[in-house]
């Protein structure tokens, strides 16, 4: 069975490119552009992993985190945050509960590997 | 007058030619010469009756005027001129070596006391000079004319008691009149021919005349001013009108002027002031001691006067010195007294600040003044301030009289005035200063929110620029050509730029707020080398040459920021591709004691010697070699090897390359 990847970023376009490589190398792969539907996909669809943008509308990824993490049902899924600005993106992740963090523009090969590493960490 | 000559230098000074030394030293041997023949004169010297000694006080001042290293010339020449003038009157020998050996003994005796006791540049216008002398011709004088009357009772057959007598008066009224008229008179100020002022010429015109008129009529026979008769105490008034308004050297020249008319009088001859005694003998005595007391009392008065007027004009010069900083004072002074906290003084600049009138800061209390804020707290303040004697406001608000705020650095610190505690306040407006800070914090943060931004919006689309890019390179987005992926990897080159350009203007932001903050740990050097190499192999696309890495093997694991470190290799090696041509380049790790050092050498155009210094400043992108690039990849290199306590240099040669190195300790 394909892994299920969601991917939260409120750069539509980034967004959907990023969407049609993670589908065509094999996931299935769905988006939302803010908090709110973020975490309404993430327990309709129960993802393997979340790629999730620091800053979004409405609600930020950092406390989509938090809350996700608090969730029983869904806080064994990794997340990974991806910001492209300037705060300390390390600090964010540790501190949300994060599993692992990619600053934009980030390689295709790094994304790959990450999402690989981590989704390898969870079947275990 | 006097009060300009309190410190003239001398007049007779060790002059650098020995002509006018061996001039001042003939005019002083001269003038003892003609003191000695002088004294003869009067009043009867064949029976010893002598009024006054000249020669002691000639002496005495050649002494005081010369520096004590010309006594031993002075002294000789003093007592060959005494010997020539006693030989003249055809003393015996033995007699005149006898009794100038007495004079030269006194001389010296007294010069020595009065500059030991009263240090060099006697003038006598201090009271403890004219102490002094006064000690000297009594007391010193005393052992001295021992001497005298000795040789004379020996030698002659006069009475040596009665003789002794004599020769203590006549010397001891030689010194008190004669050293000091000369001595007040060597040393001149220039004031006194350069200002004249008329009114105090006039004045002291008609009290010399006075004096002298007085004293004239004094030493009359009768002594009579028609049917008046006058007193010697008619004298004192007068005296004292010179020692108050003219100074040592009018009382000394008043005196001078008295003897002169004493000695020459008619009544000399007969004994002084008929009227007090029978012998002209003990006459004389009368006289001499009368003129030892006006003497006496006159310089004291004048020299007691001129140290209380030096006194006062260095009070008046202070506090004209420190009035003026007071007044022009560009910071505002408030004066207070510390007891009661009633405001003493305020300056100009505190009241221009304030805007209140300077009565009403008069007369009142600190915390009654408006404009202080709160009255209680400023109150307490000011106990507190009564305690510790000092207290600092980096930041006050006071109110001015037209009601405006204005902020204050106030330093308040207490001392002590006649006994009696003053407060001094210094209070300097920093509104200006304060609103120059807040515009320049507000800039900053202005760049510093504008750099974020513009870094931010950059990144995001480079992202998604990046991500299209490899979709297409990837052959997912269907087949690709090599001619189009060869263009896309130049495109996709420059994203990469673009992103390196961001962060280096992100971290060089960061260094420029001090906000870099390094994550140290223990990390393997040569593994991030090759981390950093595939990286930047990977950036520099289509290139000419290639790094040889040369590691040292088992280099020691070292503590560092491996993105920080990652940033500073990628600078260097990015450059090196972009300026080297043909050539491998070469990446060397090597240990060195307690340091590693990291070097990276191109073989490309190398760097001339001028551009060299300013290297690693910020945008210094320096000669023809530009290249591109924001300018901060080596000031950011050189920001981060210092902050781990390492070094960074360069070394290049033009036509031959360049070598980076950096030195990261153990």
């Amino acid at each position: 069975m394909k892994k299920k990847i969601l991917m939260v970023d409120d750069e539509k376009d980034l967004l959907e490119l990023t969407l049609m490589r993670l589908n065509k190398t094999g996931y299935e792969a769905f988006g939302a552009v803010d908090g709110q539907e973020a975490l309404d996909l993430a327990r309709q669809r129960m993802p393997d992993l979340i790629l999730l943008d620091v800053v979004l509308p409405k609600m930020s990824g950092d406390e989509v985190t938090k809350i996700l993490k608090k969730d029983e049902n869904l806080k064994r899924i990794p997340i990974i945050l991806i910001s492209a600005a300037v705060e300390p993106l390390e600090e964010k992740a540790q501190k949300s509960g994060a599993n692992g963090y990619l600053p934009k523009p980030f390689e295709t090969e790094e994304l790959c590997d990450m999402i690989e590493k981590h989704l390898a960490a969870r079947t275990r | 007058m006097n009060i300009k000559a309190a410190n003239p230098p001398e007049l007779l000074p060790v002059s650098a030619s020995s002509r006018m030394n061996v001039l001042k030293v003939g005019f002083i041997g001269f003038s003892y010469f003609l003191a000695h023949q002088a004294a003869f004169l009067f009043p009867d010297s064949a029976r010893i009756i002598m009024a006054i000694w000249p020669a002691g006080g000639i002496g005495l001042a050649s002494l005081l005027l010369n520096p004590r290293r010309q006594w031993p010339v002075i002294l000789p020449v003093l007592f060959i001129s005494g010997m020539a003038a006693d030989l003249w009157v055809n003393r015996g020998f033995l007699l005149s070596a006898g009794f100038m050996t007495a004079n030269i003994l006194e001389s010296l005796a007294c010069a020595w006391l009065i500059s030991r006791w009263c240090g060099g540049g006697v003038r006598f216008t201090r009271a403890k000079e004219v102490l002094a002398l006064i000690v000297a011709a009594t007391g010193v004088n005393t052992c001295t004319s021992l001497v005298g009357a000795g040789t004379a009772a020996l030698i002659s057959t006069k009475p040596f008691w009665s003789f002794w007598q004599t020769w203590w008066t006549a010397d001891a009224l030689g010194i008190l009149l004669i050293a000091p008229l000369i001595v007040t008179w060597a040393v001149l100020p220039r004031s006194l021919f350069s200002r004249v002022c008329w009114p105090r010429v006039i004045e002291l015109g008609i009290s010399m005349v006075l004096w002298c008129v007085v004293a004239w009529v004094l030493f009359q026979s009768n002594g009579r001013l028609f049917s008046l008769s006058l007193q010697p105490y008619m004298l004192m008034p007068l005296i004292v009108w010179f020692a108050l308004r003219f100074g040592q050297r009018s009382v000394m020249t008043a005196l001078f002027a008295l003897t002169a008319i004493a000695i020459t009088s008619e009544s000399m001859k007969t004994g002084i002031f008929p009227w007090l005694a029978d012998d002209p003998a003990e006459r004389l005595l009368t006289a001499q001691i009368f003129f030892g007391i006006v003497a006496s009392t006159g310089m004291l008065l004048s020299a007691v006067h001129t140290e209380r007027m030096q006194g006062a004009e260095r009070l008046i010069a202070s506090e004209a010195r420190y009035r003026r900083l007071f007044e022009t004072a560009q910071d505002g002074i408030l004066i207070l007294e510390a007891e009661t906290g009633l405001v003493v003084d305020v300056n100009p600049f505190l009241i221009e600040m304030l805007g209140f009138s300077h009565a009403s800061f008069l007369g009142k209390k600190i915390w009654e003044l408006g404009f202080f804020k709160d009255r209680e707290a400023s109150k307490i303040n000011f106990r507190e301030l009564q305690q510790n004697e000092y207290i600092r406001y980096d930041d006050l608000p006071l109110e001015t009289a037209d009601g405006r705020q204005i902020d204050v650095e106030f330093i308040s610190s207490g001392y002590e005035v006649n006994e009696r505690k003053v407060i001094q306040c210094n209070i300097r407006n920093i509104t200006e200063r304060k609103r120059a800070d807040e515009i320049r914090t507000k800039l900053v943060d202005a760049k510093s929110k504008f750099t974020s931004t513009v870094s931010h919006e950059l990144r995001s689309p480079l992202a998604t620029i990046k991500a299209a890019t490899d979709l297409v390179l990837d052959g997912l987005a269907g087949p690709v050509s090599d001619e189009q992926k060869n263009l896309l990897g130049i495109a996709k080159e420059n994203i990469d730029r673009l992103g390196r350009m961001a962060n280096n203007v992100l971290t060089y932001k960061k260094i420029e707020a001090g906000k870099m903050r390094c994550d140290v740990q223990e990390n393997d050097l040569n593994e991030l080398i090759r981390e950093v190499y595939k990286s930047a192999v990977l950036f520099a696309g289509n290139r000419k040459a290639d790094f040889i890495l040369e590691l040292e093997k088992d280099l020691p694991r070292i503590k560092f920021d491996k993105d920080k470190i990652f940033q500073v290799l990628m600078n260097l090696m990015t450059n090196a591709f972009k300026y080297s041509e043909k050539g491998n380049m070469v990446l060397k790790t090597r240990r060195e004691n307690n340091e590693v050092h990291v070097s990276v050498r191109d073989f490309g155009p190398g760097i001339k010697a001028e551009h060299l210094g300013g290297l690693f400043e910020p945008f210094s992108q320096e000669g023809e070699n530009q290249k591109g690039g924001t300018g901060l990849g080596l000031a950011i290199a050189k920001e981060i090897v210092l902050a781990h306590h390492g070094r960074i240099w360069v070394e290049s040669e033009v036509g031959k390359g360049s070598a980076f190195h950096f030195i990261l300790p153990l």
